[in-house]
């Protein structure tokens, strides 16, 4: 049985904790390149990130177009810091760098956040965008402390090891984003079944009625969003130890959006999902952005896709199939081969069409052919083009035939695994 | 502090009045509620009755005139701050938190009054204070077998009453109830008021009902409300004897339900 901590407090079971630390120590050894070590660290600060990101989102209904603000000051504080302690004029455990990230977070989180928190929803929305374009604005009017466009450069290596420890190496950096994110992630799962993180909830659901209950709806916001924003600076102050180097990117609209952007797809709806949608971003920033020029919009399009079909995202859709292959799988069976065949053939006719388009855009100078899934294509052949459409026409019709029936059997699944919840646990 | 007890009044409004635009909606009311007394407001629709409910639990500002809760000004607090001065007050449109569950839903309206206030560094499930008193909530509002469901699953009366659970559950010792059984089937009202009763024995009230056989079953006076004006504050015998009231507001179609 899954176990709801949200719905009533008890206690949940701790052996995920215990697999999630493992992994997480013995993830650097046996991942031991340097890249790894890289997209470990990556991954860690992502967590973080969007979790942060998540409070607001999925736990407070707030809806922020500006968290790169909270992360994006943190690292500059951080790499300031750092700039020091290679100058000399400060004397700091280089460990304790990305707790000075968090402060530089909930400090100016709780500056800006009492405005944008004075207000929910769309209004919200507008005063964190705004806000986010002026932080980004101020930013580069003042070069001596944010770099311009180069950017701020440090280096962790500084002072004298603590314990043989001088972070020089990735998997050093990896072990202490490690660290981070288990304490962080411990302290926001935590933060969920408190006082302030229930009526977070509740002021998410129900501002009016909150507040005849005794809480500032505004106040519940403000300190949500300021706790946020230290969860955010240790992400920020992270990032910059790791990468010794921090620019006005970190700090941009583009940067917020992809918080945003991966969060949903995670889900917002389940305190993990941030964690699947960091996962996410790490994998499609380093490898999907490999594959293909076109990953940008197959992003898009998984984004579109999740926000019309799958709200509870990524995680939501993991712990929805988990139930269905509980119990009432086996009513798919007749549907299942359409939809999958049909998914499968559209997609990849789609993803041919795309892949031609970019090729004959972009790389020109590559010549005109192309290989696509183990298949010779050629941009100047109209029957690559055909085929590709081809597989995209019969994928969709396949689908179209398939779907009443497998409309009308999900709805008995549903109906299934309601009724089985009516007496067990549920949500 | 009362000095004596009786001599404050609970909940007492004086000269209460509201103007939206060049609307007078209310037009100098005074009403007094003693401590432990029930007391319904009736009147015909767009009386004020609603406009007297938002001032009182801090929804909106009096144009003019005072609302005191055991002698101390409210009138123009929001409405956390007028609840953690001892009022809480319930919806006539089910207002509850729907994406959490009923035991949530009830634990949240504990937590204020037991000190907790915005704690985010202990957890709620040490509290037991917290979910001892969320329990006995469930039970007496007999919704322990739904205690793990979402509050918008719940069946419409279910809701109703988790509506009142949460209005009574910090233990606020006035209380204004809206219209808390509209929309119950006749067998749904007359164990809803039995409910109401008992959960809300000892302490102040004050409830909005449009439904006669509510009203003269829960209360010991009964105040009418009319174009803005109190035009009666009597026991239910005598509000239902005053053939001004009877013209004004009953009408007809009260004498012909009236129960022997």
């Amino acid at each position: 049985m899954p176990h709801r901590t949200d719905l009533t407090g008890c206690r949940p079971p701790t052996w995920p904790w215990v697999w999630a630390t493992l992994a997480v120590l013995l993830a650097p050894l046996v991942f031991d390149s340097s890249l790894s070590a890289t997209l470990l660290s990556q991954f860690g600060i992502a967590v973080i990130a969007c979790l942060s990101y998540n409070l607001l989102l999925g736990q407070g209904g707030m809806l922020s177009f500006g968290h790169a603000v909270y992360t994006g000051l943190g690292a500059y504080l951080a790499i300031h810091t750092l700039g020091a302690m290679n100058r000399g004029v400060l004397l700091l455990p280089v460990s304790c760098i990305p707790l000075v990230g968090g402060l530089a977070g909930l400090a100016s989180a709780g500056v800006l956040g009492y405005l944008a928190t004075r207000k929910s929803g769309t209004v919200f929305a507008m005063i964190t965008l705004g806000l986010a374009e002026l932080v980004a604005a101020v930013a580069l009017m003042f070069p001596a402390v944010f770099g311009g466009e180069a950017g701020v450069s440090a280096n962790r290596v500084t002072g004298a090891p603590v314990l043989g420890i001088d972070f020089a190496s990735g998997r050093q950096m990896a072990y202490l984003v490690a660290a981070y994110t288990l304490v962080s992630v411990g302290a926001l799962y935590a933060f969920t079944a408190t006082p302030l993180g229930r009526m977070l909830n509740a002021v998410r659901d129900n501002p009016q009625r909150a507040a005849f209950i005794g809480y500032d709806p505004q106040r519940v916001r403000h300190i949500a969003f300021a706790i946020s924003g230290f969860f955010a600076g240790v992400a920020g102050g992270l990032a910059a130890l790791a990468f010794e180097f921090v620019g006005p990117e970190a700090l941009g609209a583009a940067r917020s959006g992809t918080y945003l952007v991966f969060t949903v797809l995670g889900g917002t709806t389940f305190f993990f999902g941030p964690v699947v949608g960091a996962a996410l971003m790490v994998l499609s920033q380093a490898l999907l952005s490999e594959l293909t020029r076109a990953w940008l919009l197959y992003l898009g399009l998984a984004f579109l896709f999740t926000v019309l079909l799958v709200p509870g995202g990524l995680a939501g859709l993991l712990v929805q199939s988990r139930r269905v292959l509980q119990g009432p799988w086996p009513l798919l069976l007749p549907v299942l081969p359409g939809m999958l065949l049909g998914g499968l053939l559209a997609g990849a006719g789609a993803a041919a069409v795309v892949e031609m388009v970019y090729h004959r855009q972009l790389e020109v100078a590559l010549g005109p052919q192309l290989v696509f899934l183990g298949l010779q294509l050629d941009v100047t052949q109209p029957a690559s083009w055909a085929g590709a459409g081809a597989a995209l026409l019969v994928g969709l019709a396949l689908i179209a035939s398939a779907r009443p029936a497998a409309l009308r059997r999900w709805a008995q699944v549903q109906q299934t695994l309601a009724q089985a919840g009516t007496d067990g646990e549920r949500r | 502090m009362a000095p004596m007890p009786g001599s404050v009044p609970a909940l007492e409004m004086r000269a209460l009045r509201m103007r939206f635009g060049r609307t007078d909606i209310l037009r100098g009311v005074d009403l007094s509620l003693a401590a432990g007394e029930r007391m319904a407001l009736i009147g015909p629709n767009g009386a004020g009755k609603s406009t007297l409910f938002n001032l009182a639990s801090g929804s909106i500002t009096p144009t003019g005139g005072a609302v005191l809760l055991h002698g101390h000004r409210i009138d123009g607090l929001p409405p956390f701050e007028i609840y953690r001065r001892g009022l809480s007050r319930s919806f006539q449109i089910t207002s509850l938190f729907p994406r959490m569950s009923v035991f949530d839903n009830l634990r949240c309206g504990v937590l204020w009054s037991l000190g907790y206030r915005y704690n985010f560094w202990k957890l709620l499930s040490r509290m037991d204070d917290a979910n001892s008193r969320t329990e006995v909530l469930l039970h007496q509002m007999g919704l322990e077998p739904w205690a793990r469901v979402p509050a918008m699953q719940l069946s419409y009366a279910r809701q109703r009453a988790l509506e009142i659970g949460i209005t009574i559950a910090g233990g606020a010792q006035v209380i204004l109830l809206d219209e808390p059984t509209a929309g119950m089937s006749r067998a749904e009202t007359t164990q809803f008021i039995a409910l109401i009763r008992q959960v809300t024995a000892g302490r102040t009230l004050l409830l909005v009902e449009h439904d006669m056989g509510v009203v003269f079953e829960l209360a010991d006076r009964v105040a009418v409300l009319v174009r803005g004006e109190l035009l009666a504050v009597d026991t239910p015998a005598g509000v239902r004897a005053d053939p001004q009231v009877r013209q004004a507001y009953l009408g007809a179609a009260y004498s012909q339900q009236r129960s022997p």
